[in-house]
């Protein structure tokens, strides 16, 4: 299902939102963006898709970009030049020639090699892509939740 | 000549019309009770002139009035004559008193007034004698005479008269005293068997210091229907002065009571209607509704309150079912709080006569059906193995039920499917089941047959999830499937959804229409039906890890050799999915190629603002959403599910 076929409106969720401070940080203060709850999700999965044995998720990682690690291996980046590099990536990716003027992105170590970038953003149906660059910040594919 | 002047109240017309029925009601004299309640009274008069001429001629006595029954009466005369001597010369005046001779010892020349005994009049012995009104009030009784008596005396012989008179006589009147005489009740509407005090009054109870003579004769009452002694009798009058009786006395019907007086030597009658509202049975049913057979407490209760408890019976009850026969027995007549098993809706009556009252009433049970529900334990099994079917009756009747007839069994398809059948003693059974099929029972609860059925679902390769293993589900399951097109390339797939919903205990399955938005990477699934929902479902025509058409899925495009892959943040749905199971507050159920998701309702969502464009939020299932999460693979051992 997509998201735009959901038939809510914000204002009808407004009233029924339980949890959480939103997670929206000024871009101009941080590039590292590192919303709670989203945050969690991703990082368990990345941590399953890099550290699992198992045929389909090798295979899942071969046609990402992937590369096998241990589960400590992923964790989230904090470090602002890091974030930085991974906005800029983004900002090419989508065509955007402004990088100076950049989003704040969600960037997780992905494995030694692998760094994934979630601009909280980009979607097609009812998924969320993140996408998956090495460590030159080059893109290699992306993982549609 | 009695004259009487007769008031018309509206209260007394209703009592005329209340006793229009019955028997006229006579009394003392025969006369018709008719009453006004007020009269006024007045006895006959008399009234004479006497005109003597001379002193040695007396006018003889005359009756001028009579009175059967003591009177108060008031006796005047009035008038002088002038006397002239035996020589002509003038000699005074005389009055009605005459002239009081020591001699003589009384009055001569005197107007004289009597009934049983001397009323007057007599000049005084003193002398000079002061002017009289000659008037007295006393009671009287008998005939009033009236004479002149010769004088005035003198001692000389006149050789005739000693004196002539002239002048217009004197005029003796015998007025009796004129009084109102009143009938009246408080309250004049009362509750059955209410105090009312009737009030005779007799006014002016005096007259110049002398009482008006009266005395109450006798009372009638004429009862609304039957007949009943008059509640007033001669002992219940009371005097408070002197001219007035009352009686205080309960009522317990409507009716006319009449009073029969004589006042001031007068027959006279007065009458005053009573209405009483009657008693009422009241009978209620404690509770009114049931739901089944069950114990109902019927209470029978009059009212007004003041009537004691223990002061009447009731003469039965009895029951009427609203349709065919029994469902109670009946109270019995000397209770008046009494519990009974009710199984069929119908009518409690108890009947009772209080004050010469018929009195009934009904209260209404209504029975209800009891929930009658068949269930099959497990309901869906993957072969042949047993299962157990429980029949029960809700609430459970007291005195206990079982089944009317044997357990029906009907596979799906032919015949057979089932080890052997239940009896109809067993409410709970457990036999074998090899193919799908309906068991079904009835039973007969008070006036209702009630039958219901459960199913046993023979899937292959159940999951043990209730929800997922459900019949209409796992029907649904692969025809959205089909219709995804899951082996087609993947820009030609596309997501398909549907929901079930409960119609009254029933699945009602509804595959939602194609939107034209659905693409291998969304669909719409409208919910169109208000029913409660069981569960939403769709698919995704992917495996984790396939590569999705990211044109036809409306993501970026990426360079040659990169790919968009299925992933499964959210464990198998994506977060939108999440966000709908929420809002249905129902559970539900997603499909790809590699597995089964029942998940949801999440416990609550989470707000995510797009970092780049604060107007754009998302929303993402938070709290403990992990833990609402079921995977089943489709492909387990020898199974391929669903």
């Amino acid at each position: 299902m997509t998201v735009a076929k959901v038939l809510i409106t914000t204002s009808a969720l407004m009233g029924f939102m339980i949890s959480g401070v939103r997670d929206l940080r000024p871009a101009q203060s941080t590039l590292c963006w590192q919303p709670t709850v989203y945050t969690e999700a991703t990082l368990a999965a990345l941590r399953s898709y890099v550290s699992r044995t198992d045929a389909r998720t090798a295979e899942l990682r071969a046609r990402v970009g992937l590369l096998q690690d241990s589960p400590d291996s992923v964790y989230v980046v904090s470090n602002e030049e890091v974030c930085h590099r991974g906005a800029v990536a983004l900002a090419v990716l989508k065509g955007n020639p402004d990088t100076v003027n950049l989003h704040p992105v969600l960037t997780i170590k992905a494995g030694t090699m692998r760094y994934v970038l979630d601009d909280g953003a980009t979607k097609g149906g009812e998924f969320m892509a993140s996408y998956v660059a090495d460590t030159s910040f080059r893109i290699l594919g992306a993982i549609a939740n | 000549m009695l004259q009487r002047r007769y008031l018309t109240y509206s209260i007394l017309v209703l009592g005329a019309v209340a006793c229009a029925g019955d028997k006229p009601v006579t009394g003392p004299g025969q006369e018709t009770l008719q009453p006004p309640s007020f009269q006024t009274i007045t006895p006959p008069s008399g009234t004479v002139t006497l005109t003597p001429t001379a002193s040695n001629q007396g006018i003889p006595e005359q009756t001028v009035v009579s009175y059967a029954e003591q009177t108060l009466v008031t006796v005047r005369a009035t008038g002088q004559m002038t006397m002239t001597n035996n020589h002509g010369g003038p000699a005074g005046q005389l009055d009605a008193g005459g002239s009081y001779s020591a001699t003589e010892g009384g009055c001569t020349g005197n107007v004289w007034v009597a009934f049983a005994g001397s009323v007057g009049f007599c000049a005084g012995n003193q002398q000079p004698d002061p002017a009289h009104a000659w008037t007295v009030t006393t009671l009287v009784q008998g005939n009033g005479r009236v004479s002149w008596i010769a004088g005035p005396y003198s001692p000389e012989n006149c050789g005739g008269p000693c004196f002539t008179f002239t002048g217009d006589g004197f005029t003796v009147t015998i007025t009796p005293a004129t009084v109102d005489f009143n009938v009246t009740a408080s309250p004049t509407t009362l509750n059955y068997n209410d105090s009312v005090t009737v009030t005779v009054t007799v006014s002016p109870a005096q007259v110049s210091g002398v009482n008006v003579p009266w005395r109450i004769d006798s009372t009638t009452w004429a009862p609304a229907f039957g007949t009943q002694a008059s509640p007033c009798v001669g002992t219940s009058w009371v005097a408070p002065d002197a001219g007035t009786r009352t009686c205080r006395r309960p009522f317990g019907r409507s009716g006319t009571l009449t009073v029969f007086a004589t006042v001031n030597g007068v027959k006279a009658q007065g009458g005053v209607t009573i209405t009483v509202t009657p008693p009422e049975l009241d009978v209620t049913a404690a509770p009114p509704t049931i739901q089944g057979p069950n114990s109902v407490t019927f209470t029978a209760t009059v009212t007004p309150s003041s009537i004691p408890y223990n002061s009447w019976s009731l003469s039965g009850w009895t029951w009427t079912p609203d349709s065919g026969t029994g469902g109670a027995s009946p109270c019995n007549w000397n209770e008046k709080t009494c519990s009974r098993m009710v199984s069929r809706s119908g009518w409690m009556k108890a009947a009772a006569t209080i004050g010469g009252y018929a009195l009934a009433d009904s209260a209404h049970v209504t029975v209800t059906p009891p929930v009658f529900d068949v269930t099959a334990t497990p309901a869906s099994i993957p072969g042949p193995q047993s299962v157990t079917f429980t029949a029960s009756v809700t609430p459970s009747p007291p005195n206990g039920w079982n089944l009317s007839s044997n357990w029906t069994w009907r596979p799906d398809s032919g015949t057979g499917g089932i080890s052997a059948s239940c009896a109809w003693n067993e409410k709970t059974c457990t036999r074998t089941v090899s193919k799908s099929g309906w068991m079904k029972a009835t039973t007969v609860i008070g006036a209702y047959t009630l039958t219901d059925s459960a199913r046993v679902y023979v899937i292959p390769c159940p999951t043990g999830d209730s929800l997922v293993d459900r019949e209409p589900i796992r029907k649904l399951l692969p025809s959205l499937w089909s219709q995804a097109s899951p082996t087609a390339p993947p820009a030609n797939r596309v997501e398909r959804g549907g929901y079930v919903y409960d119609s009254l205990g029933f699945d009602i399955t509804v595959p939602s229409v194609q939107a034209p938005g659905d693409n291998p990477c969304q669909n719409a699934n409208l919910r169109t039906r208000t029913l409660p929902i069981v569960v939403g479902v769709h698919v995704h025509p992917f495996s984790t890890g396939d590569t999705l058409p990211w044109q036809q899925c409306g993501l970026p495009p990426l360079l040659p050799g990169q790919t968009y892959v299925m992933g499964h943040t959210w464990g198998g749905p994506s977060a939108p999915d999440w966000v709908r199971s929420w809002i249905d507050q129902a559970p539900h159920i997603v499909m790809d190629a590699d597995s089964i998701y029942r998940f949801g309702p999440p416990d609550s969502l989470h707000a995510q603002v797009n970092p780049s464009n604060p107007s754009d939020t998302t929303y993402i299932p938070a709290g403990n959403w992990a833990s609402k999460i079921h995977s089943y693979p489709r492909n387990a051992g020898s199974c391929t599910r669903p």
